[in-house]
C-alpha cells in the first residue's frame, strides 16, 4: 500500500539534485528508527516486569500480552536494523522536500495546542494558522488573513451554533 | 412478516417521520465529515430533540442520522485523507489517491453508491434475517471474539505492504500502543505514566495524527502542483457501467458488512477492513490497492453502510447494543418507554419494522442527497494547498479535543502524527497500526477472559465451530499472501537468471 511517496531512486551518477541536507540515506533513517524502536519495545518489556502475573481469578495476568508484544516487538526492530545496515550497494535516499519548514511546522503544532489551551480555539487559530500557510507555501495577503477567519466562522457556524459542540 | 412490513411502511408515512429521515440525514452527512465526531456522539446530541417526538419518528431520524454519518465520514476520508470515524480508514486508502489524481467527483460517486447498494442490500437482509441472526450473535462469547480479533489482524499480511517486516513492525507499535491504559480485565494501571492515559490512547485522535497531521505534513514538503479536480458532467461523476464491474464486490461486501455488524462490538471499522480484505484477495489486479482501486473503495464503504443495519439486529431483536452507537439509541429507546428485545417485535411491531422501512427508504434520501453533494464537496479539495493544510489542522484539533473535551488528546495526535510522517517516508505502512488499535484491546481481553472461563484450558479456542473457523481462516489469511509472494519472487528471480 503506497501510503508514502517512493523513496528518491538511487544515487547512479546522476542522482538527484538536491543539496545535501535536504536527503538522507534511506539506511540511516531506517537504522536510527530501528534503534529508537528497539529501544522502546526492550524498555516496554523491561516495564512489564513489573507487573504482576497471574491473578487468583485472572489466569494470565496483565503482564504478559506486553510482554509477548515487546519481546516480538524487539525482534523485529532487530530485523529492520540488521536489514538497514546490510541493504543492497544501491544506496537510496529520502528525501525531505523543505526541511526546515517541516521542522518550523513540527516546531508550531505544539505552540499551537498550548497557544489553544492558554487563549482558546480562536485566538491560537487567527495567530497559528497564518503562520502554517505561510509555511505551506502561501504568500498571498488575502490568503493569510481571509481564510483563518473564514475558518474560524465555519467552525463557529457549524460546530458551536448549529451542533452545540464545545472547541477549546 | 408482509403485513408487518405494510404496517411498517404506514407508520412512517405521515409528514414528521418522512421530515426525520431527511433531518436525519442531513446533520448525518455533517456530522460524519467532520472528524473526531462521529455517529454515536450525532446520536446522542439528537437525542434531547425527540422528546417531544412520537418513538417511531425519533427513532427513525436516529437511524437515518447513524446511516448517513456512516457515509459522510468517507467525504474527509477521501477528499484530505482525514477519516471522519474508524470505518473510513479503508476508504481513505483508496479514495484519496483517486481524489489527488483529479478523480474526487468519481469516488464520491462511487462511494455513495456503494454505501447505498450496502444500506439497501442489508437492510432487506435484516428485515428477513433479524430474528435469526440474532441468535447467531449470541454464540459469540470470549474464544470466537479472540478468533474473530485474530482474523482481523491477520489481514496484516496482506494490507502490510510490500515489506512483511515493516508491515509487522507497524502492527507491533499499534498493539504496543494497545496495552497503555487500565487493564482490560482487572481495571489496573499499564504504562499509564499519567492519569490522561487510563483510558488508554485515544481511537479518533490517532487516527487523525497518522492520517491527517502526516498529511498536512506531506502537504506542506510537497513541491509538485497541485492537482484541481475533473469538473462533473451530467448528474453522476462516474459512468453507469462502471457499477457493473462492481456488482460481485457490492454484492460480497454487503454480506460481509452486515454479519460482522450483527456480531456486538465488532463494528464498522472491522467491517470495512475485512471487506477490504477480501476484495483485495478477489481482485485480479491487487497491487493496485492502496492507489486508488475503486473496488477497494467500494468494498470499504459497501461494508461499513452494511454494517449498520447489522448493528441494529441485536439492538431491537434482543435488546443488546452492537456497536456504540445503538447503546446510544437504547437510552433513546428507553426514554420513550420502549424496551427492546424479541417482544418488541409482538407488542409494538410498528416500531421495529418502521425502523425497517425507514432504512429502506432512507437509503434513497441519502444517496440523493449525497449525488448532489458531490459537486459542492469536490469545490474543498480545490482550495489553494496551503488553505488546506491549515484548514486540516484545525479541524484535526477541533476533532481530538471533542475526544473528551480536553487538550491531551492533541497531544497524543500530534505525536503520533510525527510518527505517521517518518512511518510514511520510510514506506512504512500505517495499515497495520490502524488494525491494531482497532483490533488490540479485543484480542487480549477475550483470550484473557476465554483462558479464565475455561481454567487455563488453551484448546478453548478450537472447541466451538465459529472459534475455529475463524483461526483457520486467519491461518490461511496470514499464509497464502506470504506464499503468493514468494512464489512471485522465485518467478521473477528465475526470468532475470
Amino acid at each position: 500500500m503506497s501510503e508514502a511517496p517512493a523513496p528518491a531512486p538511487a544515487s547512479e551518477g546522476a542522482g538527484i539534485k538536491l543539496s545535501a541536507s535536504h536527503r538522507i540515506s534511506e539506511r540511516w533513517l531506517a537504522g536510527l528508527v530501528a534503534v529508537l524502536l528497539c529501544g522502546l519495545f526492550v524498555s516496554w518489556f523491561i516495564l512489564s516486569i513489573q507487573l504482576p502475573t497471574a491473578f487468583f481469578s485472572d489466569g494470565v495476568g496483565p503482564a504478559m500480552f506486553p510482554k509477548l508484544i515487546s519481546g516480538i516487538g524487539a525482534i523485529l526492530a532487530v530485523v529492520m536494523l540488521v536489514s538497514a545496515i546490510t541493504i543492497s550497494n544501491r544506496i537510496r535516499y529520502i528525501e525531505f522536500g523543505k526541511l526546515w519548514t517541516t521542522l518550523g511546522f513540527v516546531l508550531l503544532l505544539p505552540i499551537y495546542a498550548a497557544l489553544m489551551n492558554a487563549t482558546g480555539f480562536y485566538v491560537a487559530s487567527l495567530t497559528s494558522l497564518p503562520l502554517i500557510i505561510l509555511l505551506a507555501g502561501g504568500r498571498s495577503w488575502l490568503m493569510l488573513v481571509s481564510a483563518p477567519i473564514l475558518f474560524c466562522l465555519f467552525v463557529y457556524i457549524c460546530f458551536e451554533m448549529a451542533m452545540g459542540v464545545p472547541v477549546p | 412478516m408482509l403485513d408487518n412490513m405494510l404496517l411498517g411502511f404506514e407508520s412512517i408515512m405521515h409528514w414528521m417521520p418522512l421530515l426525520a429521515i431527511v433531518v436525519g440525514s442531513i446533520l448525518g452527512y455533517l456530522i460524519g465529515a467532520m472528524p473526531g465526531l462521529g455517529p454515536t456522539l450525532g446520536v446522542a446530541l439528537l437525542i434531547p430533540f425527540t422528546f417531544e417526538l412520537d418513538v417511531v419518528t425519533s427513532i427513525v431520524g436516529l437511524v437515518s442520522l447513524y446511516m448517513a454519518a456512516e457515509y459522510g465520514a468517507s467525504i474527509t476520508a477521501i477528499l484530505i485523507n482525514t477519516p471522519g470515524t474508524a470505518g473510513a480508514v479503508a476508504t481513505a486508502w483508496d479514495g484519496y489517491p483517486m481524489a489527488c489524481r483529479g478523480e474526487a467527483g468519481k469516488a464520491l460517486t462511487v462511494s455513495i453508491v456503494s454505501s447505498g447498494f450496502g444500506a439497501l442490500t442489508s437492510g432487506i437482509l435484516l428485515v428477513f434475517t433479524a430474528t435469526y441472526l440474532a441468535e447467531f450473535a449470541l454464540y459469540f462469547g470470549p474464544a470466537e471474539y479472540f478468533a474473530l480479533g485474530v482474523f482481523g489482524l491477520s489481514l496484516v499480511s496482506s494490507l502490510g505492504g510490500k515489506s512483511l517486516t515493516a508491515g509487522a513492525i507497524s502492527l507491533f507499535v499499534g498493539l504496543l500502543l494497545t496495552t497503555i491504559g487500565l487493564d482490560p480485565v482487572n481495571g489496573m494501571p499499564r504504562f499509564s505514566f499519567t492519569p490522561d492515559l487510563f483510558s488508554g490512547i485515544p481511537l479518533i485522535p490517532a487516527l487523525l495524527g497518522l492520517y491527517a497531521i502526516s498529511e498536512v505534513f506531506m502537504m506542506i514538503e510537497s513541491k509538485e502542483p497541485q492537482r484541481k479536480s475533473i469538473p462533473i458532467k451530467g448528474i453522476l461523476a462516474a459512468p453507469p457501467r462502471l457499477f457493473k464491474g462492481l456488482i460481485v464486490t457490492i454484492m460480497r461486501s454487503s454480506l460481509i458488512g452486515y454479519v460482522i455488524g450483527v456480531i456486538p462490538g465488532a463494528g464498522t471499522s472491522i467491517a470495512s477492513l475485512v471487506s477490504y480484505n477480501e476484495a483485495k484477495r478477489a481482485s485480479k489486479t491487487p497491487e493496485k490497492f492502496g492507489t486508488g482501486a475503486i473496488e477497494g473503495l467500494s468494498a470499504s464503504e459497501t461494508a461499513n453502510n452494511a454494517a449498520v443495519s447489522g448493528a441494529l439486529v441485536p439492538l431491537l431483536a434482543l435488546g443488546i447494543p452492537g456497536s456504540a452507537t445503538t447503546a446510544v439509541m437504547i437510552g433513546a429507546l428507553m426514554i420513550h418507554g420502549v424496551q427492546p428485545g424479541p417482544m418488541l417485535f409482538l407488542d409494538n411491531p410498528e416500531i421495529p419494522y418502521g425502523v425497517f422501512a425507514a432504512l429502506l427508504l432512507g437509503v434513497f434520501v441519502m444517496v440523493a442527497m449525497g449525488l448532489l453533494g458531490v459537486r459542492f464537496w469536490i469545490k474543498v479539495i480545490d482550495l489553494p494547498r496551503p488553505v488546506l493544510a491549515a484548514s486540516i489542522t484545525g479541524i484535526c484539533f477541533i476533532g481530538a479535543y471533542s475526544d473528551t473535551n480536553s487538550m491531551f488528546p492533541i497531544f497524543v495526535m500530534l505525536l503520533l502524527g510525527i510518527i505517521g510522517y517518518i512511518f510514511r517516508k520510510l514506506s512504512i505502512p500505517l495499515a497495520p497500526i490502524v488494525l491494531a488499535l482497532v483490533l488490540g484491546p479485543l484480542v487480549e481481553s477475550s483470550f484473557r477472559k476465554a483462558l479464565t472461563i475455561s481454567d487455563g484450558n488453551w484448546m478453548v479456542f478450537l472447541q466451538t465451530t465459529i472459534g475455529s473457523t475463524l483461526l483457520f481462516l486467519s491461518a490461511l489469511s496470514f499464509v497464502l499472501p506470504l506464499l503468493r509472494s514468494a512464489r512471485k519472487a522465485k518467478k521473477d528471480n528465475k526470468y532475470s537468471t
